[in-house]
């Protein structure tokens, strides 16, 4: 008996020990505890120039909320760490208001229930101004969340349709990656008009993001006089696709649409490769990593053709990104990895603080879409916090820039390109552009 | 307005009911009956998609399904244990013939089909884009910042009802004939009883009551994916009732809330964001650790069942042993 | 034809991966579900040592070695003390096994998909059609080396009959002198060690990831359950005939139905014969033991 009572006290003090050391992250807006806590004291935000603490003690924490458990693991880890970039660049940067960026982080399991609890914890615990991250399913359960807690989420990744029209100034909600629906068009149009494809066989993995971008690829392609010949829908998490690949390449298709993840591209390549399939073949945006080629082989990934957004005449903003990023990382980021989207989203919410010159949900919400696109002809246009806050202290309108493209909002929270690059896969293994097409080409979506 | 910690807790505390919900199920129908259900996440699919159908509006432009009944939560919740009922009768009806493993394994492949259906018949479900903006019960008569607790006490208020329920079938003639059948179902059956109809029956209680978790867990995330409805929510069910104490309600309960708190607890330690993908791995290795320890040096569960006091056959039953007939014959040191 | 062969690929695969799971099940009476993280530990080792060493396949034999070693670790310090607890207990404490080492795994390596550093290959052509690659012909070649040389072990040597006797009656086998840890050290090992050469297999013909080892565990239970509790036979058979399955099914249904083939299958079979599949066949009833199956 005795025995028994002693796992129950021992079982009461774990909950009690961490619920205590929960409040204390709870109340870590005050300086003292601040201090104290683990979790502030590594975190990015305090690990810069005393100068900013100095200034103001109090830092201003953001959420970035992904999953970094689950089927979205591999996209999570570098995005994260493009969020790092960003808040690092800010708070050498003086911070934001004076008072430095603290990033927090919210593991949503890849999944709604883990959106829900990873959101609840950001915002009750934490207190973030805002949550930058969440991919297509976890953001869908927080649409009423952002609004009601006055917490601006900024999907950086999610492609569903559902977001098209939900989002924007006043709802809370926004996402700095284009809509599959924006993708679909510039994709059907490029694999049409560019690579000359008339008739296409799709291979859709039956998920969310992969059935989303697939279908949207279908209808736009029809919508163009297209034929799509066969649909073939194969299932996440198997080894192989041997029986699915031979039931599409039984029928000779010149140009295949693949819209899947990473491990599935993987396996569809290789086994394309082994099996000597011919024909060109065309991928989700998200597959443009170098770990598709590693994964795949650079022989068997040759050929792979994508699509991604880019600015209009230069890539400035991305190029400056990649020098920040590298120098950060030791390694480049990749398009397909939504890094440069999720820098973009940190960047824009400081800006709106900045412009608001109140760090709260609601200052961002107001101000967000307006630095976005800048508020008139003569808004200034910049690619990096410093310059921007620069600028506003200057008085003058803002238009940012992003690393992913232009990143104006429109009325609904959403992003369109400018411009699409045609990225294929050379024969060494590396990602070379094979062209650049304006979006202002494309028919309306 | 609450402190953010309070709502928090609210929210930990709001799915930690739909998870006891879904364990006193199992726990009825694996722990007071003897079935090794590991397809319990059939019932909870069933009774979610039915609350959705039945109560969610028409498809907006971006949706494809057909249904959408547009009706009030309370038919919804109706019809969510109807549904689990339904899945429990039809997969009990096929598959309660056979023992043990062989049970498992067939709940096991008929819950990995239903989610096939689920993700695939976009006509039903809206595939794997789901349905979302689910409405929440009673949510325009509360304030925004009251509502969270007011979801907490409706959720609740049925975790009693429920609570209240299965205990009282499991204390009457039905429960104990269950009890039964889980310790020697050749002796029972030779007592007159009839095996099947009972575990038909107890399956069937078990799926009106994780039906009615399915809609619950609706209300939790205000989205319903097929993706939510892995084998999971079955593995984490049966986790909950094996640490709560298999065959005790009030265990299966405190089981439920004691992982989800202790999950949640873990998500407050992030150390850093540049190592989030490995701090979030790492925490999923200190469950294991914890469930591990528990099973190790409190094998019976946190509340282990009371077991009714026989005098003769009390002293047959080893005093560590779990429920007599899971205990594995002729393994012992 | 190409279809049957693709079949007998993935058959080849959960074989590998269930034979072993099948042994512990038999020599220690629980469904150990971290086998399914044995695999992922398995393709990560040979991940970290290839790297190590330069060379993939002495990678990938140390980490078979390691694997086999860390899996009579685990018995020993984690299933051996609560043998007594109950099949239950031991199946939800593998179950904490299975997140603690996938934890660990996830924070060790990170979460990007990899894979070995090997050539790519082309099929090999049979009647002009490409049929398969020397990798999966390596598989099949193993899976059938490892189905003879364990039925060759278990019926003729003198470990092999020791480890069915304990398997049998553990203890009349302990009454007459044979160590029981011993042999149940040895069944881990070997177990353990398959499940790394699954693990690498598959990394080796699609990519390694974090969720490898859930995938295959699921598959791999099926497969068990479904060539009959107990025979190591049935379940070789049944893992080649869920390989089919899954192939040939796509055939006739759409391939988005495909796992769910495999499982209508499961059920179908389990509802005609209660049994599994070593009741259909005669010839794979009988080996090790199946009589303490029963009480599972």
């Amino acid at each position: 008996m005795g025995k028994r009572r002693l796992l129950a006290v021992a079982l009461a003090a774990f909950l009690v020990v961490g619920l205590a050391l929960a409040a204390g992250c709870g109340g870590s807006e005050t300086a003292t505890t601040q201090a104290s806590t683990a979790s502030t004291a590594e975190t990015v935000g305090s690990t810069d120039t005393t100068a900013v603490e100095a200034a103001s003690g109090q830092t201003i924490p953001i959420g970035v909320e992904l999953g970094f458990t689950g089927d979205m693991a591999p996209w999570a880890e570098p995005i994260a760490n493009a969020a790092v970039v960003a808040v690092e660049e800010i708070n050498a940067a003086g911070g934001v208001l004076g008072r430095p960026l603290e990033l927090f982080t919210g593991d949503d399991e890849s999944g709604v229930e883990g959106g829900v609890r990873a959101a609840q914890k950001l915002v009750n615990v934490n207190k973030v101004v805002s949550i930058v991250g969440p991919e297509s399913n976890p953001i869908m359960a927080l649409l009423d969340f952002a609004k009601e807690n006055q917490v601006p989420i900024i999907s950086t990744s999610a492609g569903t349709s559902g977001l098209d029209k939900v989002g924007g100034q006043g709802n809370f909600i926004y996402r700095t990656n284009a809509s599959d629906s924006f993708i679909g068009v510039s994709e059907a149009w490029i694999a049409k008009n560019e690579l000359g494809a008339n008739e296409v066989i799709v291979i859709m993995e039956s998920t969310e993001g992969a059935t989303s971008a697939g279908e949207s690829f279908m209808r736009n392609f029809e919508a163009i006089g297209g034929t799509i010949t066969d649909k073939v829908t194969v299932n996440p998490g198997q080894a192989k696709y041997s029986s699915e690949l031979k039931a599409v390449y039984d029928q000779n298709p010149s140009f295949v649409y693949m819209s899947a993840s990473q491990p599935v591209a993987i396996a569809i390549l290789k086994e394309r490769y082994e099996k000597g399939y011919g024909g060109q073949i065309m991928g989700s945006s998200e597959i443009q990593t170098p770990e598709t080629v590693e994964g795949a082989g650079p022989e068997a990934a040759a050929g792979l053709l994508t699509t991604r957004i880019v600015e209009l005449t230069d890539s400035q903003g991305w190029d400056r990104f990649v020098k920040l990023y590298s120098d950060r990382w030791g390694e480049p980021p990749s398009p397909g990895y939504y890094q440069s989207n999720t820098y973009d989203a940190v960047v824009l919410a400081a800006l709106a603080m900045e412009a608001a010159g109140e760090a709260s949900g609601a200052a961002i919400d107001q101000y967000l879409t307006d630095v976005s696109r800048g508020t008139g002809s003569d808004s200034v246009k910049v690619w990096g916090f410093e310059e921007g806050k620069a600028e506003l202290a200057n008085g003058n309108s803002i238009n940012f820039e992003g690393s992913s493209g232009p990143c104006d909002f429109n009325e609904y929270g959403n992003i369109s390109g400018a411009a699409n690059a045609v990225m294929q896969v050379d024969e060494s293994g590396e990602w070379i552009v094979l062209k650049t097409i304006l979006t202002s080409e494309l028919p309306a979506g | 307005m609450m402190p953010g910690f309070v709502l928090f807790l609210i929210s930990s505390l709001t799915l930690a009911t739909v998870y006891a919900l879904v364990a006193l199920a199992l726990n009825f129908e694996a722990g007071v009956d003897g079935l090794w259900d590991l397809g319990v996440v059939s019932f909870f699919a069933a009774g979610a998609y039915a609350y959705a159908i039945l109560t969610v509006g028409p498809p907006d432009q971006m949706q494809v399904y057909r249904l959408g009944f547009g009706l009030p939560l309370w038919i919804g919740v109706i019809g969510a244990a109807g549904a689990g009922t339904l899945v429990a009768y039809l997969i009990g009806r096929a598959s309660l013939h056979l023992k043990h493993v062989y049970y498992l394994i067939t709940t096991f492949a008929f819950a990995e089909v239903i989610r096939e259906v689920l993700t695939n018949e976009r006509w039903l479900t809206n595939g794997t884009a789901g349905m979302y903006r689910m409405a929440q019960p009673f949510k325009s008569s509360f304030e925004t910042n009251l509502y969270p607790l007011v979801l907490l006490l409706v959720m609740v208020a049925i975790l009693v009802v429920v609570f209240i329920a299965l205990n009282r079938v499991t204390k009457r003639p039905f429960g104990r004939a269950l009890n039964a059948l889980r310790e020697n179902e050749d002796l029972a059956a030779t007592a007159g009883m009839a095996p099947y109809r009972y575990h038909l029956r107890s399956a069937m209680i078990a799926g009106a009551v994780a039906g009615i978790a399915g809609a619950c867990y609706v209300w939790f995330n205000t989205v319903i994916v097929p993706q939510q409805f892995t084998s999971s929510i079955t593995f984490v069910a049966w986790t909950v009732i094996v640490v709560g104490g298999l065959g005790n309600n009030r265990g299966a309960v405190l089981g439920a809330f004691l992982l989800i708190l202790t999950e949640d607890v873990l998500r407050l330690f992030d150390l850093s964001s540049t190592v989030a993908v490995r701090v979030a791995s790492a925490r999923v290795a200190v469950i294991g650790l914890i469930l591990m320890a528990v099973l190790r040096w409190r094998p019976r569960g946190v509340l282990p069942e009371k077991r009714p006091r026989f005098s003769r056959s009390e002293a047959l039953v080893p005093a560590e042993a779990p429920a007599q007939g899971l205990q594995q014959v002729g393994s012992g040191e | 034809m190409e279809n049957f062969v693709f079949g007998i690929v993935t058959g080849s695969i959960i074989l590998l991966g269930a034979v072993g799971f099948s042994m512990t099940l038999n020599s220690d009476h629980f469904v150990n579900v971290a086998h399914g993280q044995m695999l992922l530990l398995g393709a990560y080792l040979a991940l970290y040592f290839s790297k190590l060493t330069g060379n993939f396949a002495l990678g990938a034999i140390i980490s078979v070695i390691m694997t086999g070693a860390l899996g009579m670790l685990f018995y020993a310090a984690v299933y051996r003390p609560i043998k007594t607890k109950g099949p239950l207990i031991l199946l939800f404490t593998s179950v904490g096994l299975s997140y603690f080492i996938w934890g660990i795994v996830g924070a060790v390596s990170g979460s990007q998909t990899q894979a070995y550093e090997i050539p790519a290959v082309r099929a090999i052509r049979v009647f002009g059609t490409p049929l398969i690659t020397s990798y999966e012909l390596t598989i099949i070649l193993v899976a059938v080396i490892f189905a003879v040389s364990l039925h060759l072990f278990f019926a003729k040597t003198r470990q092999g009959k020791l480890i069915r006797a304990v398997a049998d009656n553990h203890d009349l086998a302990r009454i007459r002198g044979i160590n029981p840890l011993r042999r149940a050290l040895y069944v881990w090992f070997i177990a353990s060690g398959m499940a790394a050469m699954s693990g690498i297999f598959l990394g080796m013909i699609s990519s390694i990831d974090l969720e490898l080892g859930w995938k295959q565990i699921l598959i791999i239970l099926s497969a068990t359950v479904l060539g009959g509790l107990g025979s190591t036979y049935g379940v070789m058979f049944a893992a080649i005939l869920i390989g089919l399955s899954m192939e040939l099914g796509i055939l006739i249904l759409p391939s988005h139905y495909r796992s769910a083939i495999a499982f209508a299958i499961i059920i179908i079979v389990l509802l005609v014969r209660p049994e599994g599949l070593k009741s259909v066949v005669p010839a794979l009833r009988g080996r090790p033991v199946e009589s303490d199956m029963e009480s599972l």
